[in-house]
């Protein structure tokens, strides 16, 4: 390899340090200085759904059978309403949305939510 | 949760040691491989387990407990047999400016990694979308159904793709029953291992047959590749398809190197892995596989090439054997040949998906944009060291080589016969489907470049 070449090569492999370096001010950017505040709603938000999941028996619910159904699950999904019209309608709902998105389901009623798009539904009684 | 995954990794530790190259002595490379083929055992062990026996229960967690402690005794057992030599003292003890500048580059890339997953994890608990809706999903189909996890399994709704294998479901599953809450911990340390795990294999590999200059190289570029990371922080499939792809290249490299049948058995292991993990890497296997058969036959001979195809598809046989189990038994039909009738001749020959596919290709290949390495200098690297031909993995070289472009082709042809509109397609899954390949394109690169430092050809 002549000299030009290996220094050319060195440049570029300076360069390529420099630009996989500049991730770190990219997560930094995205996550550390944007909305830390974020991070306790959504803390504050688990603790409550902590509290609130204890009280029901974690096995032999699933989202999928309404005859099953009678305990909160997470929907984590935007497609609420054909959740529901597949698994009947459990008492508590999780529902994770795009950030941007505003969260109605019918019947239901928004009790928390967090800036994250995390929201914790309750069913309203008739 | 951290005792689950450390449990895994001593099963996986076991069984990487059993099947090493001889040459590998103490490095990062078992503890690499281990993470990730203790995951993936684990994953197909639990997956048959609440298959015969119909749900975990509360005896799984002996069982599991004792088939990681025998993986673990075996391995060792059988590590002692074998002899390993002292690393090449030249190798071990050198060093040079750039290699400490390039260690020291890829340290802060590696905290930097760190402190995104931490941080992405703290504010996203329960991962991004594909997360969300499909692999965390069906961890909590798994591990809520109990008895009726089957039943259930099968009847998930389309969009949450249910066809997809199981081996990050099952493994987060089997992480939650030892803790007995579905809580979103496990998800993301499994991610974390992934993403990290990524960078110490490649890091590893190319130490080993490169030089650890281009090593600290490629693994902070890997890092550093933003997408890369946010992927595998949002608790994506395609890391850990990525990982597993990389680990299968990586050690037919190794295999060949080292001349150590067994360690084939690994290369194989990684891909039935890849497979178990995302459909994308079904055909990842078969392209492997046939490709080095035929550049072994090429090079060596048909009963060599034979020999090798067969050894590759032992290893693969828990992956494989696990989803074609799934995909018979459990699985709803794949999406997207579930809408195919016959052969779609209007989309094969419509021009303007063939333009809108190759371009989008071209600017998800060649996009520079912040915090991007521009593959364009990537290529301009190579091109100022010297391209060379890795002698001592030849054909592993080669069929690494091939096997990439034949992925890419691969997934032009998915992208074209696709049912979904293919704008949005193109937008909400290119880039994360090329990451699957990132890994992969920088072994090949720094193993056909000379290394800036003057070191024995491998």
């Amino acid at each position: 390899m002549t000299t030009f070449r290996r220094r050319a090569a060195l440049c570029v492999v300076a360069l390529l340090c420099l630009l996989s370096l500049a991730f770190n001010a990219q997560w930094v950017r995205a996550y550390v200085l944007r909305k830390p505040a974020a991070i306790d709603n959504i803390a504050a938000l688990e603790a409550r759904l902590s509290s609130l999941t204890a009280s029901f028996p974690q096995r032999g619910a699933c989202g999928y059978r309404s005859d099953r159904d009678t305990h909160p699950f997470i929907v984590q999904h935007a497609l609420v309403p054909m959740q529901l019209s597949e698994s009947g309608s459990p008492e508590w709902l999780v529902v994770n949305y795009h950030d941007g998105c505003s969260v109605t389901v019918e019947g239901y009623e928004i009790v928390a939510a967090g800036a994250e798009g995390v929201a914790l539904l309750r069913r309203q009684t008739p | 949760m951290i005792g689950m995954m450390v449990l895994s990794f001593l099963a996986g530790c076991g069984v990487f040691t059993a099947l090493r190259p001889r040459a590998e002595a103490l490095s990062l490379l078992p503890i690499a491989a281990g993470a990730g083929i203790g995951i993936g055992m684990l994953s197909c062990f639990y997956f048959v387990y609440i298959s015969a026996a119909g749900s975990a229960g509360s005896n799984y967690l002996i069982v599991d407990a004792i088939f990681c402690a025998a993986c673990a005794m075996i391995g060792s057992r059988i590590a002692r047999w074998r002899t390993v030599p002292a690393i090449d003292a030249a190798q071990a003890t050198s060093s040079s400016p750039l290699r400490k500048v390039l260690h020291i580059v890829l340290a802060i890339n590696v905290c930097g990694a760190l402190g995104a997953l931490i941080t992405q994890s703290l504010m996203y608990p329960y991962g991004n979308w594909d997360a969300m809706a499909i692999w965390n999903n069906h961890a909590r189909v798994l591990f809520r159904s109990g008895e009726f996890w089957n039943e259930n399994y099968s009847e998930l709704p389309m969009w949450t793709h249910g066809n997809y294998p199981l081996l990050l479901p099952a493994f987060v599953s089997r992480c939650w029953e030892f803790s007995k809450v579905d809580s979103p911990g496990g998800p993301a340390l499994v991610a974390a291992t992934f993403t990290l795990g990524t960078a110490a294999l490649l890091y590893s590999f190319l130490k080993r047959l490169v030089d650890a200059s281009s090593a600290a190289l490629a693994a902070a570029i890997l890092l550093g590749f933003w997408t890369f990371t946010w992927l595998g922080a949002a608790q994506y499939g395609d890391i850990p398809v990525a990982y597993f792809e990389l680990g299968a290249l990586g050690m037919l490299c190794l295999a060949e190197t080292s001349g150590s049948r067994s360690t084939l058995v690994l290369a194989g292991m990684f891909a039935g892995f890849a497979a178990w993990t995302k459909n994308d890497a079904l055909p990842f296997i078969c392209g492997m596989i046939v490709i080095h058969a035929l550049v072994s036959w090429r090079l060596h001979s048909f009963g060599e090439a034979l020999t090798r195809a067969s050894i590759l598809l032992l290893g693969a046989l828990p992956g494989l054997a696990a989803l074609i189990y799934f995909k018979v038994t459990v699985a709803p039909p794949n999406w997207i040949m579930a809408e195919q009738r016959g052969i779609p001749w209007d989309k094969l020959s419509d021009l303007s998906r063939h333009a809108a596919i190759a371009k989008a290709f071209a600017a998800s290949l060649l996009r520079v944009a912040p915090a991007v390495t521009p593959p364009v200098l990537l290529l301009a690297y190579a091109i100022l060291a010297g391209v060379r031909m890795p002698e001592r993995c030849r054909a592993a070289a080669i069929t690494a080589l091939l096997t990439l472009p034949f992925m890419l082709a691969v997934f032009y042809a998915v992208y074209l016969i696709t049912p979904t509109p293919l704008e949005w397609q193109l937008e909400h899954s290119l880039d994360r489907v090329l990451m699957q390949l990132l890994p992969s394109c920088l072994l090949v690169l720094f193993l056909f470049t000379r290394p800036l430092e003057a070191q024995p050809q491998p």
